[in-house]
Parts: C-alpha cells; sequence; structure tokens
C-alpha cells in the first residue's frame, strides 16, 4: 500500500472532524471511532506492505527534489508501536471526556498524522516540519482542558523547550543543506563522507541536542515531568507511550543514516547522555509523592535505557532499543491508565493518600503491580527481556557503566514502585470517595497487560526473535536505505 | 538454555526440598497464599541449581529470593525490603558479568567463566554469599525474619552463593582463600558478643560460609567435596539452630538473650534438639560437622595460616553457642524467672525439629568417609571455648553489640539522600535555569564533537 | 561578503540564545525565540546564494542563485508565527493565574 496513505488518513480525518461536528453533530463520536480504526488500519497495512522497503516520491519528482516516503523495518516497527498506542489513547479519552470536545480530536488526528509522517518521511526538511506540526498539537493537547493552572505551565514549558530544540533541529537541517545541497536523507547519508570534519560536527551536534530537547533526555528533561504529569490520563499515555518515542525514532534514523559510518562520537554523545537519563530520571522518580510525576520520571529513565541501545551504535543494539520501546509503550501506557483511574477515584495524586485501593479495584492495582514489575525488569517479565538484550548489546561494545546504570536503576525502580504499591494495598480508614464505572478502560488495561505478557514472550517464539533483530539491521543498513528510496 | 542436573546440582535440589519442607512444617497450619511462597521458592531454587547456564540460574535465583522476600515480609517489611535490594543489586552484577562474558549468543554455560569476568562474578556472588565487606545485609535479615525463613536463608539461599562459587572457582585462588579465612574469622569474633539469639547465629552461619568459600578455593577436588559436606551438615544444623531460636523467640517474646530465661525447665526436648544442632557445628565426633570440618582442614593441609584461622574460629563458634545455650535455655541473665511463660511452641514445630534432628543423626552415622584425627581436631578449639566462656563470662554477656559493616549502611543512606535532594533541587521550576542547561549541554556537545572530529582529521 | 551574512545569522541565533537564558520575563523569552528564529532563517536564505548569479527569473540569463533554500523560510516561518502566537496565548492563562510574567515567580511545578 501506498506510504502516503498512512500520513493523509490521519490528517484529512482530522480536517473532517470539524465538518461532521458542523453538520451531523450526532455522528461525531461514531465517525471519530470509525476513522481511528481505520487509521490505524492503514498504519498496520502500510508497515507490513513495507517491510521490505517501499518508497515513493511525492508530485512525480525525482529523490533528488521530490520528498520521498518510504518504509523499511524500522520504520514498519515505529508505524506499528504508532497504530497500537493512539487508538488506546483515543478510546481512553472518548471515555473521560466524551464525544463532545471535537477540538481535542482534531488535534489528536494532527498529531497522529504528523508522527506517521516523521516516522515514513525521507526528507529532512519534511521531517522538521511534520515535526512542529505534531509538537503544536502535543502543546495544545498537554494543556487540554486549559482549565488548571498546572497544565498550562505545562504546556508552556513545553512550548518553549521544543521551539528551542525544534531551532536546534532546524539550524542542523539548514547547515546540512549548505554543506550538500540536498535534503533527502537517502543522498545525504553518502554525501555526508566528503562534508568537511568540522561542518559534520556541527550538523550532527544541532540535530542531536534538537532530538534530545525533543525526546526528553536528561539534562534537558525538564519539560517531561511537567508535561506529563500535568496532562489528563489518556494524554499522559499517549505522550509517554508513542510520542517521546517518535523523537527516539528520529534520533535512531538519522544517526545511523547520517553519522554511523563518519561520526562514531554521535554514539557516544547518545550513550553519555543516556546513561545520565538513566540515573537522573531513576534517582527523581524515587523522591516524587506525586503518582504521575513519579511515572514521568520513570520515562525519563526509560528513554535513557532505549538511548543507550541506540548509542551501541550495533544492530543488535538498535533492536534491543526497539524491544525496549514496545515494552515502555505497553507497560507505561498501562501504568498511566491505572494511575489516573485510581487518582481521580482517590481525588488526589499523592501517593500517600492512595491507600485501600486493593479493596476497591482489585484488577486494576494487580494490573499495575504487573506493569510495574515488568518495567521495573525483574524476570521473567517482558523489560527484563529487553533490559538484558541491553545489557548484552552494551557489553558487547565494551561499555560497562551503562550496563551498570541499567542495573542499578531496576534497583532503584523496584524500590520506587514498591513503594507505590504498599500504599495500594495498605488499607485505609476512610473509604474511597469516587467511584465511576470504568469499563472501557478496564478493557484497555486488560488489553494492554496481554500485550505485556506476550511481549515478554516474543524472544522465545523462533520467527520473532529474527524479525525483531532485522529490525536493527535495516537501522543500521544505510545502504539498502538509499537502494530503496533511490530505486534501485 | 537447557537444564542439566549433575551430582552437585542434585545434591542442591534433595538440600532445598527438604529445608523447604522443614521450614514449611515449622511454621505450622497455614492459608493457601503463605503455601505459596516456599512453594515457588522451592521450585525456582531447584530449577536454579540445576539451570545449565548462568542466565538461567541468575533468573531462578533472583525469582528465589523474590519467593524468600515474602517469607520475610510476613514479620517485618522493612527488613524484606532490604533483603531484596541486595539481592536485586547482587543478581544484576551477575547478570552484568554474565553479558560481558558472553561474547557470543545469549548467555555462558554453567561453569568456569572468562578470566576478565571472574571478579565481577565473585563480587556478585559475593553479594549472595556474603564475602566479607558484602555481608552487609546477613545478619540484620536473618535476625529479623522469621524463623522459618532465617532457617531458610541460612541453611539454603546463601548457599546459592556458594554453589555460584562452586562453578566459577575451579583452581587454587589464594585471594578467595584468605577472604573466607576472614570470613571465618569475623563471624567467630563478631558472634559471641551479640545479644541477639538469631543475630548470634547469622554470624555463626557467616563464619561457616568462610569455611566452605576457603575448601572451594583449594580448587582441588577434596577441598570441594569438604565444601558440599560441610554445606549440607551445616544446613542442617544451621536449620535446627534457627529453628530452636524460634522457639526461644515463640515462648520469651523476644530474641534478646537478656530476657530469655530458663526454657531447659519447661521445654526440655528443645534444649536437646537445640544440643545436636549445636554439638554438630561445634564438630563432635561422630557428627556431620565433625566430618566436614575434618574434610575441610585437610584439604587445606600446607595452608597453615588457613588453617590456624579457621581452628580460631572454631573457638569463636563455640563461644556463640555456649552463650547462646546458657542464656537462653539455662540460666536467665535479669530476673526472668518472674515474667510468666507467654507462649508455647506449637507440635509442628516441634516434629520438624525432630525431622532435622534425625537428618543429622541418620548423617552422623552415615558418613562414608571419616577422617578421625582431623575430626578430632575440631574438639579442641570447641573445648577451648567452652572453658574460655566458664572461665571468663564477664565479656559475653548479652549487653550490647558491637558496630559491624551494616552500621555503615544509614550512614550511606543518609549521604545518598542528601544527594538525591540536592539533585531535586536543581528542578527548580525555573524556566531560565533550565533553558541556561539546555544551552549549556548544547554547547558542550557542540565542542566535544568538534574536538573529536578535530583530531580525527589530524 | 557571504561569509559575512553567516556570521551574522549565527550571531544573531546566539543574541536568541542569550536572551533565553538571561531575561526573566516570559515575553522576552518568547522574543528570544523569534530572535533565534530568525537567525536561522537569515541563514537558510544565505546558504541560496551564489556569487556573481542573478535573481533567479525567466528568462534565466547567465547562472542565478539558488531558489530552493528561499522557500524552506516560508514554511519556517510559519511554524513560527504559530509558536508565537500559542506561547502568547499561554502567557495570558499563566498572567491570569499568576498576576506575574516574571520567571523566578512561575515556578507551580517543581521537584
Amino acid at each position: 500500500m501506498n506510504p502516503v496513505l498512512a500520513v493523509v488518513a490521519p490528517l484529512s480525518v482530522g480536517f473532517l472532524v470539524p465538518l461532521v461536528h458542523i453538520f451531523k453533530k450526532r455522528h461525531t463520536g461514531m465517525s471519530v471511532i470509525i476513522s481511528a480504526g481505520i487509521c490505524s488500519v492503514v498504519s498496520a497495512v502500510v508497515a507490513l506492505s513495507g517491510w521490505d522497503g517501499v518508497a515513493v516520491t511525492m508530485g512525480g519528482w525525482t529523490p533528488e527534489l521530490g520528498i520521498s516516503l518510504m518504509v523499511d523495518r524500522l520504520s514498519g516497527a515505529f508505524l506499528l508501536l504508532a497504530a497500537t498506542g493512539f487508538p488506546i489513547s483515543l478510546a481512553c479519552s472518548m471515555e473521560s471526556f466524551g464525544y463532545s470536545p471535537w477540538r481535542f480530536y482534531v488535534l489528536f488526528f494532527l498529531s497522529w498524522g504528523a508522527v506517521n509522517g516523521i516516522i515514513l518521511t525521507g526528507d529532512l526538511f519534511n521531517m522538521f516540519v511534520f515535526f512542529e506540526i505534531f509538537s503544536v498539537a502535543a502543546y495544545l493537547m498537554v494543556s487540554y482542558p486549559p482549565r488548571s493552572w498546572q497544565a498550562v505551565e505545562a504546556s508552556f514549558k513545553y512550548l518553549i523547550f521544543g521551539t528551542v530544540g525544534a531551532m536546534f533541529l532546524l539550524l542542523g537541517i539548514a547547515y546540512s543543506f549548505m554543506a550538500t545541497g540536498q535534503l533527502n536523507l537517502g543522498i545525504l547519508s553518502q554525501m555526508m563522507a566528503s562534508v568537511p570534519p568540522v561542518t559534520l560536527s556541527v550538523i550532527g551536534g544541532c540535530l542531536v541536542v534538537g532530538l534530545f530537547v525533543k525526546s526528553g533526555t536528561a539534562p534537558t528533561h525538564f519539560w517531561l515531568p511537567d508535561a506529563h504529569s500535568s496532562a489528563q490520563t489518556s494524554v499522559s499515555a499517549l505522550l509517554s507511550g508513542v510520542l517521546v518515542k517518535v523523537s527516539v525514532y528520529a534520533l535512531i534514523r538519522l544517526s545511523f543514516l547520517l553519522f554511523f559510518p563518519v561520526m562514531r562520537e554521535v554514539f557516544s554523545v547518545i550513550l553519555f547522555l543516556g546513561t545520565l537519563s538513566v540515573i537522573l530520571g531513576h534517582l527523581m522518580a524515587f523522591q516524587q509523592e506525586d503518582i504521575k510525576r513519579l511515572l514521568a520520571y520513570s520515562t525519563v529513565a526509560q528513554i535513557g535505557t532505549i538511548l543507550i541501545g541506540v548509542g551501541c551504535a550495533s544492530s543488535f543494539g538498535v533492536s534491543a532499543a526497539v524491544y525496549h520501546c514496545f515494552n515502555h509503550m505497553t507497560a507505561k501506557m498501562g501504568l498511566f491508565l491505572v494511575a489516573g483511574a485510581l487518582a481521580e477515584d482517590r481525588a488526589s495524586r499523592d501517593i500517600s493518600h492512595m491507600s485501600g485501593l486493593w479493596a476497591h479495584r482489585p484488577l486494576f492495582v494487580a494490573a499495575f503491580a504487573l506493569f510495574a514489575v515488568s518495567l521495573a525488569g525483574i524476570p521473567p517479565f517482558s523489560g527484563f527481556m529487553s533490559k538484558w538484550l541491553l545489557l548484552l548489546a552494551s557489553t558487547k561494545e565494551g561499555h560497562i557503566v551503562p550496563a551498570l546504570a541499567i542495573v542499578a536503576g531496576t534497583v532503584v525502580s523496584s524500590a520506587y514502585y514498591l513503594k507505590v504499591l504498599r500504599a495500594f494495598f495498605s488499607p485505609s480508614e476512610t473509604p474511597v470517595p469516587h467511584r465511576r464505572p470504568r469499563p472501557v478502560s478496564g478493557r484497555l488495561v486488560a488489553l494492554l497487560s496481554v500485550l505485556c505478557v506476550l511481549l515478554a514472550a516474543a524472544p522465545f517464539i523462533p520467527g520473532a526473535s529474527s524479525v525483531l533483530f532485522s529490525v536493527g539491521d535495516s537501522a543500521v543498513d544505510g545502504a539498502s536505505y538509499r537502494d530503496v528510496v533511490l530505486g534501485k | 538454555m537447557s537444564f542439566n542436573p549433575d551430582v552437585l546440582s542434585l545434591v542442591m535440589v534433595f538440600l532445598a526440598i527438604f529445608m523447604t519442607f522443614c521450614s514449611s512444617l515449622y511454621g505450622g497450619r497455614r492459608t493457601l497464599p503463605r503455601l505459596v511462597a516456599p512453594c515457588a521458592f522451592c521450585l525456582c531454587a531447584c530449577l536454579a541449581s540445576i539451570a545449565d547456564d548462568w542466565l538461567l540460574f541468575i533468573v531462578f535465583l533472583e525469582l528465589s529470593s523474590i519467593a524468600l522476600v515474602f517469607m520475610v515480609g510476613e514479620k517485618d517489611r522493612d527488613t524484606a525490603r532490604y533483603y531484596l535490594y541486595t539481592q536485586l543489586a547482587g543478581g544484576g552484577i551477575l547478570l552484568v558479568a554474565t553479558a560481558l562474558g558472553s561474547v557470543r549468543g545469549f548467555s555462558i554455560p554453567m561453569g568456569p567463566v572468562p578470566e576478565g569476568v571472574f571478579p565481577l562474578f565473585v563480587l556478585g556472588l559475593g553479594v549472595k554469599a556474603a564475602l566479607p565487606g558484602l555481608h552487609f545485609w546477613l545478619p540484620k535479615t536473618h535476625s529479623q525474619a522469621p524463623a522459618e525463613a532465617s532457617a531458610l536463608l541460612s541453611g539454603y539461599a546463601v548457599k546459592m552463593g556458594i554453589y555460584g562459587l562452586f562453578r566459577i572457582v575451579l583452581s587454587s585462588s589464594t585471594v578467595l582463600m584468605s577472604l573466607g579465612a576472614l570470613m571465618a574469622i569475623w563471624g567467630a569474633v563478631m558472634g559471641p558478643f551479640q545479644s541477639d539469639a538469631k543475630r548470634l547465629l547469622a554470624y555463626s552461619t557467616l563464619s561457616q560460609l568462610g569455611f566452605m568459600v576457603a575448601a572451594i578455593s583449594t580448587g582441588t577436588e577434596l577441598g570441594r567435596i569438604a565444601a558440599l559436606a560441610h554445606l549440607i551438615s551445616h544446613a542442617l544444623a544451621k536449620g535446627l539452630l534457627f529453628f530452636s531460636a524460634g522457639g526461644l523467640e515463640k515462648i520469651w517474646g523476644t530474641r534478646d538473650l537478656a530476657l530469655t530465661g530458663p526454657t531447659f525447665r519447661s521445654h526440655r526436648w528443645m534444649f536437646f534438639a537445640f544440643l545436636i544442632g549445636a554439638l554438630s557445628m561445634a564438630g563432635l565426633p561422630l557428627s556431620p560437622g565433625a566430618w566436614s570440618k575434618g574434610l575441610i582442614k585437610l584439604s587445606l593441609e600446607g595452608h597453615d595460616l588457613i588453617l590456624l584461622a579457621l581452628t580460631l574460629s572454631g573457638v569463636g563458634t563455640s563461644l556463640s553457642l555456649c552463650k547462646m545455650g546458657y542464656y537462653g535455655f539455662l540460666k536467665p541473665f535479669y530476673g526472668a524467672e518472674k515474667r510468666s511463660i507467654p507462649g508455647v511452641v506449637p507440635l509442628c514445630s516441634g516434629f520438624s525439629m525432630a525431622l532435622m534432628c534425625l537428618a543429622i543423626l541418620s548423617l552422623g552415622a552415615l558418613p562414608p568417609f571419616r577422617p578421625v584425627g582431623s575430626s578430632l581436631s575440631s574438639v579442641l578449639p570447641a573445648m577451648v571455648g567452652l572453658s574460655l566462656f566458664v572461665l571468663i563470662p564477664v565479656p559475653f554477656r548479652p549487653l550490647s553489640r558491637p558496630k559491624d559493616v551494616e552500621d555503615m549502611v544509614p550512614c550511606l543512606g543518609d549521604l545518598f539522600s542528601r544527594f538525591v535532594s540536592s539533585v531535586r533541587k536543581l528542578h527548580s521550576g525555573n524556566l531560565v535555569a533550565y533553558l541556561f542547561t539546555l544551552v549549556t549541554v548544547a554547547f558542550v556537545v557542540l565542542n566535544f564533537l568538534q574536538n573529536a572530529m578535530k583530531t580525527l582529521r589530524r | 561578503m557571504i561569509h559575512v551574512s553567516y556570521g551574522c545569522a549565527i550571531a544573531i541565533f546566539c543574541i536568541g540564545l542569550y536572551t533565553l537564558i538571561t531575561k526573566r520575563n516570559l515575553f522576552k523569552t518568547v522574543i528570544g525565540l523569534s530572535i533565534m528564529e530568525g537567525g536561522v532563517l537569515l541563514f537558510m536564505v544565505a546558504s541560496g546564494f551564489i556569487p556573481e548569479a542573478g535573481p533567479p527569473l525567466l528568462p534565466m540569463v547567465g547562472g542565478s542563485v539558488n531558489p530552493l533554500p528561499h522557500t524552506f523560510p516560508l514554511t519556517a516561518i510559519v511554524i513560527g508565527a504559530s509558536d508565537v502566537a500559542l506561547a502568547l496565548a499561554y502567557i495570558i492563562k499563566i498572567h491570569r493565574h499568576y498576576g506575574t510574567v516574571d520567571v523566578d515567580k512561575i515556578r507551580g511545578l517543581r521537584g
């Protein structure tokens, strides 16, 4: 299937939602659900049909002039991730907001289209444009009911950081255009070898810093805990589960295509900041009283864990990182959904107030325990599998400190998740004040738990593990990318 | 990844099943959820000991520790957490070591590990087996846990670390041997000065683990057999001793030897059970302890300093057991006679202790190989310890406990929390400060890359 | 000559960064963002310059400068405008809650 459809479908839904709202108000909800299903299916089909590499260039131009869209295994994997994460978040937001806030759904589909665009595009400037569409939509979604001051302040910080990051990204793009006269990633990857080293270092530095800011790597992570904890539950789940992964995708794509052969130092930077994120994120999460803030800092740490895999600069490392992306998405989305529901029942996000919830919603708490254990990396759950692969990847390249950081992170994260679980299981004198039925959230959490368990089994299925490792190969292999994009 | 049982692992499996059975019998009638943890422990421990590669071993070791955490947590949550974190850290170090060692594939087969990662393996296994300095978790956990969990901890869980050492140490290692001797001495020195009955036993465990480490690190076949024999005899004896310490706690409501009274009057059988365990531990001839200690000393022929250290530590073991027997069963330290007897030991605990006694006695009768001369050698330090206790009783009164490595843990925790709160202060909420960090990072990254590329060009 | 314009662009970018990290007024922060953006755009436009070439108009006489980099800033300007507009809207909201636009006082989310 033509990759363009994966971008066009969500974008056009985004623009159709207001029209439906104006002309057929009663059908808004139903049409949003159906179109989300369609978008998800289209993305999945695009990902699977383009598994071995498909590229189109828009408007009948040659790749040198036009904008290419291209699917290979790496982008296919991330497309699948987005196609899973977005509908889950949409279902959750439909449950909590209802059908009426059509403005929210416009933003939602815009960001979905932009995310697919970032994943599919083969053009550097186009990537920047999609990044900005997705960022602006994300700023607005964070502050979605713009009534709470926390959400507005968090959004503002996110916006300032995101824009500064975008400026660095744009500067890097401008430099690379100036140096080569090209924006197509396939051609750029060929021409990077002829760029003078100092210019190359400026390009690399600007691009990498911009993507660090966008993905919330320490020490440029300051916006992330604010934004992820102040947003509504479904948006937090989306941000942590999918949106930060997109920046990670861009980082993998750009660093391997542009700098893998010519400037390996970029990977040292990624590895170093990834390790720093792991340490800082876990230490900060350890001290949080607010459950959503705790989860947000844990996201910082998990992004760091993923970046360690990327920073190993090996196909194995990227495969492990992608696997961890999936594990983190299922577990963290589940954690945010459960935490949001329980916090709403308790009318407080303070962990010390969260007592008596085991008696109140046993299944939610059990699912929380599953996700937490998985994310902390206790065997034999999915987080352990990916962390083990990451440990292998980083030690194979001879990096011990990141491996030790991952392990220490496991200890610290088991400490803070245990703190939360202890609060959940402790008996409470006061009854839980609210109990809204949550059929949709319950099913989503069940779905995510099943996914979490299945992901843990993935490395043992021979076919699945070879698929996983081929993802890493496709990320590292710049030549095959060029072959697909340039149509050889 | 597969399972491949050999003789060593089969011995471990039998031991695991026996110890778990005894300790659940000791715990008495239990609800279903409380039965799950011992069963899970037993299963994971068995799987760990028959695992054929290190990854599988570590995974099941961790899982068995986690099952044990639940057992410890029945009584004391804080200790359970403390135990969990130390075990996770140890397992994590082992995982990193395994990852480093596996050049190709996903794991290293069970057995000797590459030269380069050997120290890291010793470090990770050292946390599990409480090597000196890494033993900070052992006394606290052993003393605060319920008796059945302590018996499993001391009788089996720490032995998994020893089992790991069995697999990696195949040649003579002087460093490890002196570490073992140090451990034996350290436990023997600290033991007699404890006032908590289970802490005292915990230090004795430390000292006996030192025996095993020293024997393993000879690297000879005899040393390995000796260590295995001692592993079994110590597991049985220490399990029994922990059970009787648990009985003391049930009767007197405290583990403090200063407050326990003349248990002998009301629970004569328990004293005899304690005596069997203590005599086997001290190495009385015809007991499994004598057999295994004799073997260990035989295997250490030629290492005179180590032998001397082990003999000296025998004095300490005997002293601490005398102290426990005297203040716990025979004579109260304060006016404990006036205290009413609050509790009784349930029947099932008695059965369990009887089973252990039976096992010890039959093992003492059975050993196929009994070096008489060296088995007598452990009688001498035991007698010296006994006479020391009789002649100079004053220092061994149950009054206070000396400081150990674990007393540094709160200080370190303090430092850690001060550090993390200073990290937290950096997240001040000030946008300008945040942006300043961002710009600094950007310049540092650019500068680093530029320097790297400049040197590349030259 | 072209180096002067590159230098200018980078200088403007750095002035924007300097504004961001020194000014405590939220409006000035946003102004700093705009300045940074201006610097990058100038940089892009300047990169299309080819010495001694005419404007890219038909009919072509001799060489002409590269027109492609001039189209990028158009998109980037639109994006920048939406960012700035959104930021200003947020500042209004923040001012309603805090009653100030001083960065040091707007620290509700921390730790």
